[in-house]
């Protein structure tokens, strides 16, 4: 074997080294989601949104003279003025702390339900896409049944049970609303249980605890914050239909859902009313729409150029 | 097929039995029983009523005894209107919710379809905008808020439309108008994005390049298959219009189920919460059965062995 002359070879400068090499910096996961996610002008303004409605949500309340529930009678159903500039409500209350305090209740129920969907979910969901087999088959087959009823049936049968109130509309929207969640998670978990960096890991030596909470379901997180976008707007959207029908949280607390029964006996003479509490249910809406759109389209790994 | 149609009977069939199961063991869960509200019954009475009612019985013979009734397609009797049975609500108010709904759902698909339609073939275009825009606020404005404010638009302002009630045609354009608006978006949406899907598919551009002209590759090739996942997504799609009826029929006065519904919650009517409960189950699940049925025959990608 001859060995290789030196001399036929040169070192390069540091600058032509580096010619070669990838131009475009490594990016991790959510770092690209975010770059993508800003390019969309719609859903930039669906957050920009949600941040202002949040904001206003915790400080609306504060920062207002009034109550949400002090009442003065003679002013009753007033007109917005300087003063008030939502009016007042039936009861002379002032109609936009109201809608402020309106958005609190709303926007944690949004968001309390959302969590325990988000918690109910993976838990079966993923149980049943990782063990498999007969308890997949059973558990996924309550699902099917559980899911043709509407849950709007057993959420007013539930709500006859515990009473109206706050914490009886999260406890019967959370104990409803997991189901989609639930065949997403086991979708997700189903299709990567069977990729090679899980077999890796097992060979390693990790346990099914390890495995499913620490890969698993890291991995299909972008698909669970996505359908948690969808799932905060269903949720006061759900309680808003069951303060409509009297179901809701109880006086003197409102939301928003509340807020809109409440106007519909003046709505000729005191439209606004209706139109504070409708326009800030619309705008919320609308910015976990726009603001949901554009996540998905970020956090889908089909996307990734 | 036939196998798979019948597998799909005894689901509906099991679904059924966890349903009434399931509704049977909530309302009577609920604390107070159903004559709680009425205030300083004599015991004596009080017995007599339960004694009515077969209420005395241990839970179990209750169970059994609705079941006795439910397979004669007897909801028996209600407890909020003395003589009059919960067949007796249903059927009367049924049919006016049934009409209702199925304008709505006509409304769907006669103006979301052709709107998605239009929209994905003219994507980026001011009609594509035009769509996108009402879809997205269909989408975003909840249907009671429409419902108000359509009435106060157009009877209270205007005066040209009915506030409310359901006599001749003039009073079905705003309730169902409202009903349907949320759908009409949905599936204007999905149109749209399935339609534009199979635009860009490799079957669409063969056919083009054998020299098919653009209508006859939109009507003959991309049409047919972006209307499948419509199909799908029918069965939730008539769910919703069920329970968005509560609502409708509420703010317009409408006499049908969903108002007699929300009626026998706030009175408690206990065995009219169940029946009408049931009825809307068995209801949705014999209409995704047909919903299934029909997605066999139109999707030929389905295999029909499982």
């Amino acid at each position: 074997m001859e060995l290789v002359d030196r001399s036929g070879f040169e070192k390069l400068p540091k600058e032509e080294k580096c010619n070669n090499e990838v131009i475009r910096p490594s990016m991790t996961y959510w770092q690209d989601a975010w770059r993508r996610l800003k390019k969309n002008k719609m859903a930039m303004l669906g957050m920009y949104l949600l941040i202002a409605i949040i904001l206003i949500a915790i400080l609306g309340p504060i920062v207002s003279p009034y109550n949400y529930s002090d009442q003065s009678l003679t002013a009753a159903n007033r007109p917005p003025t300087k003063v008030h500039p939502f009016g007042m409500d039936n009861l002379g209350r002032d109609l936009m702390t109201r809608v402020f305090y309106g958005a609190r209740i709303s926007l944690s129920i949004g968001f309390i339900v959302a969590l325990c969907t988000i918690f109910i979910g993976i838990i079966y969901g993923g149980i049943a896409g990782y063990v498999g087999g007969t308890t997949d088959n059973i558990m996924m087959r309550i699902v099917d049944v559980l899911y043709v009823i509407p849950s709007t049936l057993y959420v007013i049968l539930l709500m006859l049970i515990i009473g109206s109130g706050f914490k009886s509309v999260i406890v019967a929207l959370g104990a409803t609303s997991w189901l989609g969640m639930a065949r997403q998670v086991r979708g997700q978990v189903l299709s990567l249980k069977e990729q090679d960096f899980v077999l890796a890991v097992k060979a390693l030596g990790a346990d099914s605890k390890r495995i499913l909470l620490k890969h698993l379901i890291p991995n299909s997180i972008g698909q669970i914050i996505v359908m948690t976008t969808m799932e905060i707007p269903s949720a006061i959207f759900s309680e808003a239909f069951l303060s409509f029908i009297g179901l809701g949280v109880s006086a003197p607390q409102a939301s928003w859902g509340v807020l809109c029964n409440d106007a519909l006996p003046t709505l000729r003479t005191a439209p606004h009313e209706l139109l504070f509490p409708a326009l800030a249910i619309t705008l919320t809406m609308l910015a976990f729409s726009f603001f949901g759109d554009g996540l998905r389209d970020a956090l889908d790994p089909k996307m990734r150029k | 097929m036939t196998k798979y149609v019948l597998k799909r009977v005894v689901a509906m069939i099991l679904t059924m039995v966890v349903v009434i199961t399931l509704t049977f063991i909530l309302m009577h869960a609920i604390p107070g029983g159903p004559f709680a509200a009425e205030k300083n019954l004599p015991d004596e009475i009080k017995a007599n009523i339960e004694a009515k009612y077969g209420l005395n019985k241990p839970l179990y013979q209750q169970y059994l005894d609705y079941w006795a009734g439910l397979l004669k397609g007897d909801f028996g009797p209600s407890y909020k209107y003395p003589g009059r049975t919960v067949n007796d609500l249903i059927s009367g108010s049924f049919p006016i919710s049934a009409e209702l709904g199925g304008y709505a759902i006509i409304l769907m698909l006669c103006l979301g379809v052709p709107a998605g339609i239009i929209s994905a073939l003219k994507q980026y275009h001011w009609q594509d905008n035009v769509v996108m825009i009402f879809a997205t606020m269909g989408i975003a404005v909840p249907s009671f808020v429409l419902a108000t404010l359509s009435i106060f638009i157009f009877s209270s302002k205007l005066g040209i439309l009915p506030a409310a009630r359901w006599l001749g045609w003039q009073y079905k354009i705003l309730p169902v108008i409202a009903l349907s608006a949320y759908n009409v978006s949905f599936i204007a949406r999905l149109t749209r994005s399935s339609m534009l899907d199979i635009m860009s598919q490799d079957y669409i551009r063969t056919a083009r390049s054998k020299g098919l002209s653009e209508t006859a590759v939109i009507v003959k090739h991309a049409l047919k298959n972006s209307l499948i996942p419509i199909v799908t997504v029918l069965g939730p799609l008539i769910a919703g219009v069920l329970t968005g009826s509560f609502v409708i029929e509420k703010i317009f006065a409408i006499p049908g189920l969903g108002r007699q519904f929300v009626d026998s919650v706030s009175n408690r009517d206990y065995t009219a919460i169940m029946g009408v409960t049931i009825f809307y189950g068995a209801f949705l699940v014999l209409m995704n059965l047909i919903v299934d049925i029909v997605y066999m025959f139109i999707d030929p990608r389905i295999k029909l062995t499982d």
